[in-house]
């Protein structure tokens, strides 16, 4: 049991930082190419985009929508009023995600009415559901009045996964362009992953016995022998192991009015099944401890609190089974939007998303401000309501210098002001991009000039000039 | 759009991401922890059938009743050379003429206590022959033993007198002699000594032969064996009963036996005279008080005999003896051989005479303690970062919980140990002894909750301490007056849980 704790400790330093869970950002900003990823059917501007290895998308995200962490780690309040601020704030079923997500390669081409991708993606994550009871046990103790004695955790939803995901993509245009439809298969090859599968825990907790009614399942799984930290690492285990699953990812994208869209797409449906370097841990019934057993003729060893926590989680009688096969599911995205551009240069969109994922339905809403001012610059603002917090605002730019596309962006610009930090998004990467002549909303010759190259001091009557052409 | 625009947005972004919040996590390195806890530390469930797995002296009672039996087969014991040695003899000195063809000469065994031995056999030893001829030849001499054979070979021995002193060792190991001349005496050496060539010597002319018995051991002897003491060889052993390791004193039996089993194949009347003092673990020396102890042995060669002597409380100390806890038996004393003296019976031994002495300790678990000091040592003791700091611990309570089975009542003193110096302790009433029956057999539980309220000197004592010394005190039913059995159901729980509020500074 104690290899589960370690390894999931271990999984979230890794981790350090995220997947987003959220994605209204991405869903609008086109001018990325990788963001293609969280709709097939997006609108690709690009004739072809090649990531540059390594720094193509990067992306990480801590989501803590329970309690500031500001707050908490601010110097406004001493180190009991922090907690006392945590313990006020988190509810049943609140939780912390981290994750991390780093296109490792990505490639993108036109080919006639469609646009093919493919690509290689490192993606991890840590999904802490806070487990209130113990943190209250841990804080107030057990015969506290904030706990009296008894300790209750149902269901809960923690889980560290990491994995590959090898895709290909295809998207089609009909209809002139007003109407695509695009698909993506995923490949996954599972790293390293543990979480709870079952986690019913009810305990009553006196000074002459803890009684325990236990129904807790833990997986473990991994690419590599965790267990005998002297194999050494097998490359080609971690890349192409036993640890296999699949995914797919739908969209449709369909211009009903004349630059007015709506869209709809369905990500990471799919599984991983874990089949190499597997452990389960088992508890399940009724278990009593009752203290340390002194049997006649024992040596009287000692009693430390390390002993008596190995003796209660001895008492839980955790069953190890090694090479069990599981399933684990993705977190799966249902995201609908709708998009209007007033002008060329300037649109807004409204996005729903829905995350599930083991039985949870985390919902998002945002509204963007979608801002191409130039072939070579856009800047994009959104507001986002991101699992009820609702202090999320939005930026994100993207410069396209020649070829060479850089863009960032964050869901919450509050990370940078300091003032929230419930939500921490920030997403970055550097692409080969090459637009397609047929852009939407660009009339090739006018802008023939800001294509080839960014405008580096412009009079103004130039000035003048482009603005009229808006 | 111009350039200006694009270079104040992406200042503006810049401007925005230098203002990281600021972060203080100093704050909970002075987090005051005040957890307060309720955790059950022991869970001791002990019945004696646990004490009897552990241990193989404890024997039960058709009537399920306790019974813990020693037994040894021999203690300690003697063997021949105790019971019939010879002592050095002195020279058997002759002179022999040599113008006669031979001579008889005879002389007495030497022995000690007393002894008159009529049969020996000889296991090791040898005869010296020494000659002294102090005429220019040589002369050839036999000597003969005439009482005495080799498997029935008259044992005789040539040997060649130079000119001057000369000397021949022989072994006479198997040597059967017979010392009484035909039944007339005791310890009766006879030798003929033929002289087979005079080397020329003329009429008058002799030699000096000195016939010496050197180093004998007895292989088999007949006769009386004098009176004398042989000690008893001293020594100790561990009475090994682990139930008792941790007892130091007061346990009561109210019918302790020890049986003495003396077996031997020695014909030889011995007063036993034994010393059996028991060592208590705290080093307390107790005598059992034994009387002298008269073994016959047996009346034909090649028998065993078997002496049984019971002790009990009425013929010993064994009540008190027992009481003292013994850990370690101590045992020496001294054996009066034919302690009546020479009464015509003739003692007798062989090559493997032996007397060997055991015991059987029978110790049926009817007692009554008074006083009884159980001790069982704690170490290892580490409470962690609670010992880091004064007053880490603001309350604590001991709360016990027993359930007894067993007659007794005990109260408890743990003492707490810092580097070896004792630096507190608490007494606490532990629990109630069982009601007994007529029979003195246990009717039931006596369940007893005590709870100890730690003061805040006393805590920090306790979590500086790195051991802890629990000394119980038994008494039985009725203050240790009543006396009561001890049956192979018997157990005890004792479940030690604790309440604690924390005040601790991380």
């Amino acid at each position: 049991m104690k290899k589960l704790v370690y390894t999931s400790a271990l999984s979230i330093i890794v981790a350090a930082g995220a997947v987003a869970q959220s994605n209204i950002t991405q869903y609008n900003f086109d001018r990325v190419g990788n963001f293609m990823l969280a709709n097939p059917a997006a609108y690709q501007p690009y004739r072809a985009v090649v990531g540059v290895p390594g720094i193509s998308a990067l992306a990480t995200t801590v989501h803590n929508p329970s309690f500031d962490l500001n707050v908490a780690l601010g110097p406004d309040l001493d180190g009991q009023e922090s907690v006392d601020y945590i313990l006020d704030n988190i509810q049943q079923g609140d939780r912390l995600l981290i994750g991390q997500s780093i296109d490792l390669m990505y490639v993108g081409f036109r080919t006639g009415n469609g646009f093919w991708s493919l690509g290689v993606q490192s993606k991890t994550y840590v999904n802490f559901e806070y487990p209130i009871d113990f943190i209250e046990l841990a804080v107030y103790g057990s015969a506290s009045d904030q706990v009296g004695g008894t300790l209750n955790m149902k269901d809960n939803f923690t889980e560290v996964n990491s994995y590959i995901n090898y895709h290909l993509g295809y998207q089609h245009e009909l209809m002139d362009g007003r109407l695509r439809v695009g698909g993506r298969f995923k490949w996954l090859q599972g790293v390293g992953h543990a979480s709870l599968a079952k986690s019913d825990l009810d305990a009553t907790l006196n000074s002459d016995e803890w009684t325990f009614n236990t129904d807790i399942e833990a997986n473990i799984g991994a690419a590599i022998d965790y267990q005998n930290t002297g194999a050494g690492l097998d490359p080609m285990g971690v890349l192409f192991g036993d640890n296999r699953g699949w995914a797919f990812d739908l969209g449709v994208s369909y211009e009903i009015l004349p630059r007015l869209e709506i869209s709809a797409a369905a990500t990471d449906i799919g599984s991983i099944t874990w089949k190499s370097n597997t452990t389960t841990y088992r508890s399940k019934g009724e278990f009593t401890w009752d203290g340390a057993d002194y049997n006649y003729g024992s040596e009287g060893g000692g009693i430390n609190g390390d002993s008596l926590l190995n003796d209660i989680i001895e008492a839980l009688e955790f069953q190890e089974t090694t090479g069990e096969t599981f399933t684990t599911s993705l977190p799966s995205n249902y995201t609908i939007g709708v998009r209007y551009d007033i002008t060329r240069k300037h649109g807004f969109a409204g996005t729903y998303q829905m995350n599930q994922w083991r039985g949870r339905t985390y919902q998002n809403f945002g509204v963007s401000y979608i801002g191409n001012w130039s072939k070579w610059f856009s800047f994009y603002a959104s507001y986002a309501l991101i699992e009820g917090d609702n202090t999320n605002i939005g930026v994100g730019f993207s410069a396209n210098l020649g070829p060479i596309q850089l863009y960032i962006m964050t869901d919450d610009i509050y990370l940078a002001t300091g003032e929230n930090l419930n939500h921490a998004n920030f997403r970055f990467g550097m692409n080969i991009a090459l637009y397609r002549k047929d852009l939407r909303g660009y009339d090739l010759e006018i802008e023939e000039v800001e294509v080839a190259s960014p405008p580096v001091q412009e009079n103004s009557d130039n000035s003048e000039s482009q603005e009229n052409n808006d | 759009m111009k350039v200006t625009t694009y270079l104040t947005t992406l200042l503006s972004a810049a401007v925005l991401l230098s203002c990281m919040p600021e972060i203080d996590t100093d704050k909970f390195t002075n987090y005051t922890y005040r957890g307060e806890w309720g955790i059950p530390l022991v869970n001791s469930r002990v019945s004696l059938q646990d004490v009897l797995a552990e241990d193989t002296l404890f024997t039960i009672d058709p009537d399920g009743g306790l019974r813990l039996i020693y037994e040894s087969d021999s203690v300690f014991g003697f063997a021949i050379d105790d019971f019939a040695a010879i002592p050095g003899q002195d020279p058997l000195e002759t002179t022999v003429p040599l113008d006669v063809p031979s001579l008889n000469v005879s002389t007495s065994l030497g022995t000690i206590g007393g002894a008159k031995f009529k049969q020996l056999r000889i296991r090791e030893g040898s005869l010296k022959l020494e000659v002294d001829n102090p005429t220019a030849n040589s002369v050839d001499l036999s000597v003969t033993i005439n009482n005495a054979d080799i498997s029935g070979q008259t044992f005789s021995i040539n040997l060649t007198a130079t000119p001057g002193i000369s000397s021949q060792t022989v072994d006479v190991a198997g040597l059967d002699i017979d010392l009484s001349n035909n039944g007339l005496t005791e310890n009766y050496l006879s030798f003929e000594i033929d002289i087979l060539s005079n080397g020329g010597a003329t009429a008058g002319q002799t030699v000096d032969l000195a016939l010496t018995y050197e180093e004998l051991l007895v292989g088999r002897a007949v006769g009386y064996f004098g009176q004398r003491t042989v000690a008893v060889p001293s020594g100790n052993f561990q009475l090994g009963v682990e139930a008792f390791e941790n007892f130091l004193n007061g346990l009561y039996l109210a019918d302790p036996t020890i049986e003495l089993v003396v077996s031997s194949n020695v014909g030889l009347p011995l007063q036993l005279d034994l010393d059996l003092d028991g060592v208590s673990t705290a080093g307390q020396l107790e005598s059992l008080g034994l009387a002298a102890i008269n073994i016959t042995g047996p009346s034909v060669i090649g028998n065993y005999d078997t002496t049984n002597i019971l002790i009990d409380r009425t013929t010993s100390n064994i009540v008190d003896f027992i009481a003292n806890v013994p850990n370690t038996i101590l045992y020496s004393g001294a054996g009066i051989m034919n302690p009546q003296g020479e009464t015509g019976t003739d003692n007798f031994i062989t090559a493997d005479g032996e007397m060997q002495v055991g015991l059987r300790i029978d110790l049926p678990l009817a007692l009554r303690t008074q006083n009884l000091i159980f001790q069982q040592e704690i170490g290892n003791l580490d409470f962690g970062g609670l010992t880091e700091q004064t007053d880490a611990v603001e309350e604590l309570t001991l709360k016990f919980h027993v359930e007894n089975e067993f007659p007794f009542d005990a109260d408890m003193k743990l003492q707490f140990y810092q580097n070896d110096v004792l630096t507190d302790s608490v007494l606490l009433d532990l629990f109630d002894a069982a009601p007994v029956d007529g029979n003195g057999r246990s009717t039931g539980y006596q369940i007893t909750d005590e709870d100890e309220v730690l003061s805040g000197d006393k805590i920090n004592r306790l979590l500086q301490a790195d051991r802890l010394v629990m000394t119980i005190t038994l008494n039985t039913t009725n203050n240790g007056n009543t006396t009561v059995k001890l049956y192979e159901d018997y157990d005890i729980l004792v479940q030690l849980g604790v309440d604690a509020k924390l005040n601790y500074d991380l």
